[in-house]
């Protein structure tokens, strides 16, 4: 497609097929530091599109201090913020070095992360270890028990992980989610199955794996204990996925979609590594016992890769129990928001097929042309981190990605092809 | 006009098309009805219409383009 007059068409079946032809796979739980060479001391990685400290949103700024902490760089969290503020640390998209992080998606060089293989193009991608709920990290809690549980994920849970990864010879991810689809997941804000069928075939391995030092019990009561330990598999596998998809000259495909808690901004195939960004919206959902939608950070983290793959809300037809949890209303709703993105998209992926719609593959490839023309932005299912620092998930909800991400990128996809 | 009244004297068969709210207030008065989600194309923005309209098939005038596509734009 390097030579030639361009068409738009051709580009984009190029993009989808790219969607559909993926073929993740688990190959590897290493410290971030030995999978991405550009993570050095004093570098941290964060969701969405670039932003600086000063325009950081609290939960953000949080995880940041308690990474820094975790990796010793920071006694306390005065001298952190310092330091931070000071830009003696290099903050830097998660995006930029083929990585995604959940919500505030904080990632510094010896927190382990899964490394996903996309058998079908090479490319590798990269995801940190799922913390569980709660007061964690990625919804900026940072206390001492954050921090401790941060160590252990790294101490003992990784090498686990690494050395049965290794004798699995690795695990397929296409197939796994495949099926947790059928059994109910979107692999966003649900992935109850698809922990479990990890579980299942990490399990054997991981017993059998001589891991010195690991307490083999203390990691399968984590393995266990957090329906959403999936997430962050999947959202590597959704990175390995779209990144082959970015770069496609004269393809009006989105290949990332991501939230700093500030802005939201998505890219465009064609117009490889340029964000297009407009303010994060507020998401609306349900809330945990004493919290509200004025306690509600704006949207955050790169979790939307999972959506820009065609899983999450828009899968959402596929997986009724998750519409009650986000508060996205009956099955009908459910259904209705699958075949609402449907109108934004250019096909379907058979690879993930849902029963609830005649086993119809899930809609993917986001066309901004389809979202300008028709004003459906992409719906996304999320977490809602408090919007002060410390206090970490206070509920779950859906979000509407802002339309005028999808102008801007028309207007600069116009710039860059009609000029 | 005999054929207009003999429409009034029919009962309702309502399609909605754009607004819900006009939907809304036939439904609170039992009238049936479909409704039909539309929204003009990008809003009506003549901007956005136009770059739409040349943002189809082949790209005239792209640096990745042929120069004979580019003259073509």
């Amino acid at each position: 497609m390097s030579s030639g007059p361009l068409d738009i068409d051709d580009a984009n079946g190029a993009a989808l097929q790219r969607i559909v032809d993926a073929e993740p796979v688990l190959v590897d739980v290493a410290p971030a530091g030995e999978t991405i060479p550009e993570l050095r001391d004093m570098v941290l990685l964060h969701a969405g599109p670039p932003i600086g400290w000063k325009e950081m949103c609290e939960p953000m700024r949080a995880a940041i201090v308690g990474a820094m902490r975790y990796e010793g760089w920071a006694a306390n969290d005065a001298e952190a913020e310092t330091l931070a503020g000071s830009g003696e640390v290099k903050l830097l998209p998660n995006h930029d070095f083929r990585a995604v992080g959940p919500m505030a998606g904080v990632t510094t060089r010896s927190m382990p992360v899964f490394v996903v293989e996309n058998r079908a193009f090479g490319n590798r991608a990269f995801c940190t270890i799922n913390e569980g709920v709660g007061q964690v990290l990625r919804f900026g809690a940072n206390d001492r028990r954050v921090v401790q549980r941060l160590h252990w994920l790294a101490d003992t849970l990784a090498p686990a992980l690494r050395e049965a990864v290794k004798r699995a010879g690795g695990v397929e991810l296409r197939p796994l989610m495949a099926r947790a689809l059928t059994m109910g997941d979107e692999m966003h804000q649900r992935n109850t199955a698809a922990s479990s069928l990890f579980l299942r075939e990490i399990g054997p391995p991981l017993a059998r794996a001589t891991t010195p030092g690991a307490n083999l019990g203390d990691v399968m009561d984590f393995l266990a204990g957090n329906d959403q330990f999936f997430l962050n598999l999947a959202m590597a596998a959704g990175k390995a996925t779209m990144d082959p998809v970015a770069g496609i000259p004269g393809s009006t495909v989105v290949s990332a979609m991501s939230r700093n808690g500030r802005d939201f901004g998505i890219r465009v195939s064609g117009t490889g590594d340029r964000w297009f960004s407009a303010p994060a919206p507020m998401p609306q959902g349900l809330y945990f016992p004493g919290y509200t939608a004025q306690d509600a950070n704006p949207d955050l983290g790169d979790s939307a890769i999972l959506e820009t793959m065609g899983l999450g809300a828009f899968a959402m037809g596929g997986a009724p129990a998750v519409a009650g949890f986000v508060g996205a209303g009956t099955f009908r709703d459910a259904l209705n928001y699958t075949r609402e993105m449907a109108e934004i998209t250019l096909g379907s992926n058979p690879n993930f097929a849902m029963p609830t719609l005649d086993f119809s593959g899930v809609p993917c490839g986001i066309d901004i042309r389809r979202v300008v023309e028709s004003g459906v932005c992409p719906i996304i299912n999320t977490g809602i981190a408090h919007k002060r620092a410390g206090v970490g998930q206070v509920g779950a909800g859906i979000a509407r990605a802002p339309i005028d991400c999808f102008v801007r990128a028309i207007e600069g996809f116009a710039e860059k092809f009609l000029a | 006009m005999s054929e207009e009244k003999e429409l009034l004297g029919q009962r309702l068969q309502v399609v909605n098309i754009g607004l819900e709210v006009f939907a809304e207030t036939l439904r609170r008065h039992q009238v049936p009805l479909v409704h039909l989600d539309w929204r003009p194309p990008a809003q009506g923005d003549a901007h956005l219409l136009d770059l739409l309209r040349r943002l189809q098939g082949p790209l005239p005038g792209s640096s990745e383009g042929s120069g004979e596509r580019a003259k073509e734009g």
